[in-house]
């Protein structure tokens, strides 16, 4: 069950939402599909799950062309967005229920008892109506409603936006203990690095329609921030002459903070411990440049040096 | 796709809309308690009228226009789920997951309609055993006139379906095809003959098949023939209904696919 997309194009009114791209997942794979918001994530995940027609180039899924056999296609793939809701009257039991008999899942009763044994929701959870549920509980509801249905192929569209951190976290290790267990094809989508680091055993990273890179997210990373920028104050305000070869760059602002450029690596902590040593410090901090910073210099503008760089996390 | 698949799919629309229906105690009393109202209104407005000498009409006015309001009741709850449904699961934010089935849309979108159509069956019975028990109002019920009441109903669930695919491509439309729809009211011959209206609107009656509805159960409890104009034009309409809304349903469906407008998140 493997996904194929070539030069895959779709426009809205004057917004070229996808110009063309180009990728394929592997059975079995959990694919990351990286950018900010607006590069084209959830068309493309649309485009696969037939919910919209492409203008241009071609899309199989599981062997199956999207624009010409969508009900085959709609056969083994399903998808889970932040966005899913369940009939708030009911209660998990009947929604279940509902979405079970909708897509032909035998034995369903004893396979969502499994799965949620496994998610942590116990019988009485499933006997609230959907209105009680928590963001969090609704999409464990969600994941269940999937993994009853057993298709091979899953899409996930930025699946915990509106998550708060600790749910998201707790949610994404779910995701994890399921995937480990499922032989499934994934393909999950994402604005934060970090996620799809966690998840996913390859990435593309999308902008602007585009696809940039492709490639091991762990590689990716170092590629994607190739710089780091610590920035503290001297108590005394002191200046700084640094000796570390690494060093890019030193600025001092007018509000007295003293801003250290830095090639990534391991080396942040050495430039880290000379400037400790040199003075007592305040605030020390250590910022990568934000991904949608790390996009722009990605999609070919020229080069941009560390301290061109205007945003920061 | 299967006919036991099908049965399936239409059973657990079934079950979902009644649970969800039950699960407003207070709603689901009101709802039983509706029709009851409505048609208590009108018997007594029709022995008002009969018993101050008639209106002109073929058998008693109580009956013509306790007829007519069932019919209408009938064919009304089916016009809603029909022309709403898509929207709704839009709306609530379960559409994605209702598309994503292996068949097409018209599957979901019919099972809706036909989970009401029972809702339309005991509004029916309820209005019908108030009417003749409480009212004594007896309406020559004829598997005829039965057979009328449910071809109107797929000719009006046809024209839900046409609503169902614009309202997908402009959200607002609905509104002007409700206020079309309840003009009907006074073009089919619901509450007083066609006769009354001025010339030019009757012939805005003849094209509105729920016109020959009412008047094929009306000749065929009252007078106890079946009109052979109405026997042709039923099944007919009805069949054109059903066609028309599928190919609209379908057209508009492309469209949606193409522009994104299908489902928004
Ligand atoms: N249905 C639509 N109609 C018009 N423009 C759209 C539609 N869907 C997406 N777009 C536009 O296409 C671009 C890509 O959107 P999207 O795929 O939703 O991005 P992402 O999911 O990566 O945030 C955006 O500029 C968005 O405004
Ligand atoms: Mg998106």
């Amino acid at each position: 069950m493997t996904i194929q997309v070539k030069n895959l194009e779709k426009t809205f009114d004057e917004t070229e939402a996808l110009k063309g791209i180009s990728f394929e997942v592997e059975e079995g794979e959990i694919f990351g599909l990286l950018g900010p918001n607006g590069a084209g994530k959830t068309t493309t995940v649309k485009i696969l799950s037939t919910m919209l027609l492409p203008d241009g180039g071609s899309a199989y899924v599981g062997g199956k062309n999207v624009v010409k056999s969508p009900k085959r296609v709609r056969d083994v793939v399903d998808i889970i967005t932040a966005r899913d809701k369940f009939y708030r009257r009911l209660d998990g039991y009947q929604n279940i229920r509902f979405f079970s008999r909708l897509y032909n899942v035998g034995d369903w009763k004893r396979k969502m008892k499994e799965y949620a044994d496994h998610l942590g929701l116990d019988e009485e959870d499933f006997e609230k109506r959907l209105a009680d549920f928590s963001t969090g509980m609704r999409q464990k509801l969600n994941l269940i409603r999937n993994l009853v249905r057993e298709t091979p192929i899953l899409f996930l569209d930025e699946p915990t936006l509106g998550l708060d951190p600790v749910s998201s976290r707790k949610f994404r290790n779910l995701l994890k203990k399921v995937m480990e267990q499922e032989e499934k094809t994934v393909i999950f989508t994402s604005h934060n690095m970090f996620e799809v680091e966690e998840l996913c055993e390859r990435i593309a990273i999308l902008n602007e329609g585009e696809i940039t890179m492709t490639g091991d997210p762990k590689e990716l990373k170092t590629d994607i921030f190739p710089k780091r920028m610590i920035e503290f104050s001297y108590k005394d305000g002191g200046l700084l002459e640094l000796e570390n070869e690494f060093v890019d760059k030193v600025e001092r602002k007018d509000d007295g903070k003293i801003r250290v450029y830095i090639e990534a690596g391991d080396h942040v902590h050495d430039v880290i411990q000379e400037i400790l040593d040199k003075g007592r410090v305040n605030n020390i901090s250590v910022k990568e440049p934000t991904l949608e910073e790390a996009f722009i210099k990605h999609t070919g503008e020229e080069e941009k040096s560390a301290g061109e760089v205007t945003s920061w996390r | 796709m299967e006919i036991k698949r099908y049965l399936v799919i239409i059973w657990a629309f079934l079950v979902r809309d009644w649970q969800r229906r039950w699960s407003y105690k207070l709603n689901f009393i009101a709802m039983l308690c509706y029709p009851i109202i409505w048609v208590s209104v009108f018997a007594l407005l029709g022995k008002t009228v009969d018993d101050a000498g008639g209106m002109g009409t073929a058998g008693s006015f109580s009956t013509y226009i306790v007829t007519g309001i069932i019919t209408w009741r009938f064919i009304r709850v089916g016009f809603f789920d029909s022309s709403w449904s898509i929207r709704w699961e839009q709306h609530i934010g379960t559409f994605k997951n209702i598309y994503m089935i292996p068949h097409h849309l018209l599957v979901p979108v019919s099972s809706t309609a036909i989970s009401g159509f029972t809702v339309s069956l005991l509004n029916f019975v309820e209005m019908w055993l108030v009417a003749e028990f409480v009212f004594g109002i007896h309406l020559n019920l004829t598997i005829y006139a039965f057979l009328f009441l449910v071809l109107a109903w797929m000719s009006i669930i046809g024209f839900g379906f046409v609503i169902a695919g614009i309202a997908v491509l402009y959200k607002e439309i609905q509104a002007v095809f409700t206020v079309i729809f309840f003009s009907f009211q006074f073009f089919c011959g619901v509450f007083f003959p066609i006769a009354v209206l001025p010339e030019p609107a009757q012939y805005i009656s003849k094209a509105i098949p729920i016109t020959y509805a009412l008047h094929g159960i009306r000749t065929s409890m009252n007078q106890g023939y079946i009109p052979m104009q109405d026997v042709v034009i039923m099944p007919i309409a009805g069949i054109i209904g059903i066609v028309l809304g599928i190919i609209t349903l379908n057209l508009c469906l492309k469209k949606a696919l193409r522009e994104g407008k299908l489902e928004r998140y």
